[in-house]
């Protein structure tokens, strides 16, 4: 034996002692998700984290969509784990103490609480959004183009809920004061879409499949379960106009900056929700990013020197779903619910 | 309760995460209900789906009982037709109660007499139907 394979040997024999080492040392965990109903919870969007409570160390994991999941290689020890969920079905799921053992896998099923739509049948846009993304098929390649060469963002799109949702403004004294006055209403009655009224300012922020169509010119903006609908994007170089009557969606223009087409939109009235307590002088830049087919990108940055303290920023992440559309909804059509929250008609802003 | 609380502080707040109305502001997750009886009326209508059901109570009297579903658009994505539930049909509901008292209620799962069970609990759930 000559001394480079004395070495080699050395050296292999001491990864397979570690190796061995951290397979006894480590452990996992595994189990499925159930809901209130017993029901296998599928289609879930949703990272599970695990903390160490000694060491603060962390294991995250992307759950799979068939409604298990299972992680390995961690350290024994005690940890909490959480699986933040976005929107609307479940209630996001913490578990204090969850002791791995080494060498061992602890099977614990999740039994996920109703959330804010309390399980209602055919009621959680999350949900379909999570679904309508899993089955969309043909998404791989690169950004298509427009005529002109710019990405051309045209689609059907799904956001992808931020499971900690979109955050909110920092307000100044006087905004924050109303808001805590909406705050002591029901969620109902200081929501404008209960009336079947605009849910958002910026329609790309709403948890709904939405439609971009998109030319040199224009975009146009459609949406489901919004009214009105839809809005639209000027790029043709126009400036806002000097004398607008404020909006619910404002007044919204395009430049492009290399790829990425920065939407400027003002002219929003005071009471279009989403944006937190806002003045006239709300001012919301979305900077629009499609870097592949597949994805659409969009950084939202609002400014009010009115009403907000700071900045206030997210970023929207949407993935293409071509095979579906639009459906026709009619809000007002039969909205009963109302009648239910003593609202007699949405009563703007206190 | 607490968390409850939270959660109702949290929505309406900022960049919408929200559907049409919120369900847990006007349904009482502490009062879950059930329900037995025949359709009587439906209404297949945005922004939300309704069913009526002819419920006997306990001294024999029929009471008419309103339950909410989502909206028509996202029950067709889930194979729910138009056509699903029938008048005359006899269901079995389980549910939450309205807040305010009212002969009100959503619908989680829907049992039909033969043997179809719908609910929400998962995507396949409700493409129990077709």
């Amino acid at each position: 034996m000559n001394r480079q394979v004395a070495i080699n040997l050395v050296f292999c024999t001491g990864v397979l002692v570690r190796v061995a080492a951290a397979q006894t040392a480590s452990g996992a965990i595994a189990g499925k998700f159930y809901d209130e109903n017993g029901a296998l919870v599928t289609g879930l969007d949703a990272t599970l984290t695990l903390t160490n409570t000694k060491t603060g160390a962390r294991a995250t994991s992307q759950v799979p969509t068939d409604g298990s999941y299972s992680m390995k290689g961690l350290a024994p020890g005690v940890y909490d784990l959480t699986l933040p969920i976005a929107c609307c079905m479940y209630r996001t799921y913490e578990q204090k103490a969850v002791t791995i053992e080494s060498g061992k896998t602890l099977t614990l099923d999740l039994h996920l609480a109703w959330g804010i739509n309390l399980g209602t049948i055919g009621d959680d846009p999350g949900m379909l959004g999570n679904d309508m993304r899993a089955k969309a098929k043909n998404t791989a390649g690169p950004t298509p183009r427009l005529s002109n060469g710019k990405p051309d963002f045209s689609g059907m799109w799904y956001n992808v809920p931020p499971p900690n949702g979109y955050g909110r403004p920092q307000l100044k004294p006087w905004a924050a004061e109303i808001q805590q006055k909406l705050q002591q209403l029901s969620p109902d009655q200081q929501n404008p879409a209960s009336y079947c009224l605009p849910q958002s300012a910026i329609p790309t922020t709403l948890p709904f499949p939405y439609k971009l169509v998109h030319s040199p010119e224009l975009i146009i903006h459609l949406v489901e379960f919004m009214t009105p609908g839809f809005r639209q994007i000027f790029l043709d170089g126009r400036a806002h106009p000097e004398d607008w009557n404020p909006a619910w969606m404002g007044h919204s223009t395009g430049k492009w900056e290399g790829d990425t087409l920065v939407v400027d939109t003002v002219g929003f009235n005071e009471v279009a929700p989403g944006f937190g307590v806002h003045s006239e002088k709300l001012h919301v830049v979305e900077r629009f990013h499609r870097p592949d087919k597949g994805h659409l990108e969009v950084d939202v940055t609002a400014e009010d020197p009115d009403a907000y303290t700071a900045p206030y920023q997210f970023k929207i992440q949407a993935g293409l779903v071509p095979d579906e559309e639009i459906l026709e909804f009619v809000c007002p059509e039969n909205n009963k619910d109302p009648l239910h929250f003593g609202g007699l008609g949405w009563k703007g802003r206190p | 309760m607490k968390k409850m609380k939270i959660l109702l502080l949290s929505l309406g707040m900022a960049a919408t995460l929200g559907a049409h109305h919120s369900f847990v502001a006007q349904y009482d997750p502490n009062k879950p209900v059930t329900l037995q009886g025949k359709v009587s009326k439906l209404e297949w209508m945005n922004p939300h789906a309704r069913f009526y059901i002819d419920v006997k109570d306990a001294v024999g009297a029929t009471v008419n009982w309103e339950i909410e579903l989502g909206s028509p658009n996202t029950l067709i994505r889930y194979a729910w037709k138009r056509d699903t539930m029938k008048v005359g049909d006899e269901v079995f509901v389980e549910g939450f109660l309205a807040r305010d008292g009212s002969k009100l209620a959503n619908a989680k799962t829907v049992k039909f007499a033969d043997g179809r069970v719908v609910n929400a609990g998962s995507s396949s759930g409700l493409a129990d139907t077709k």
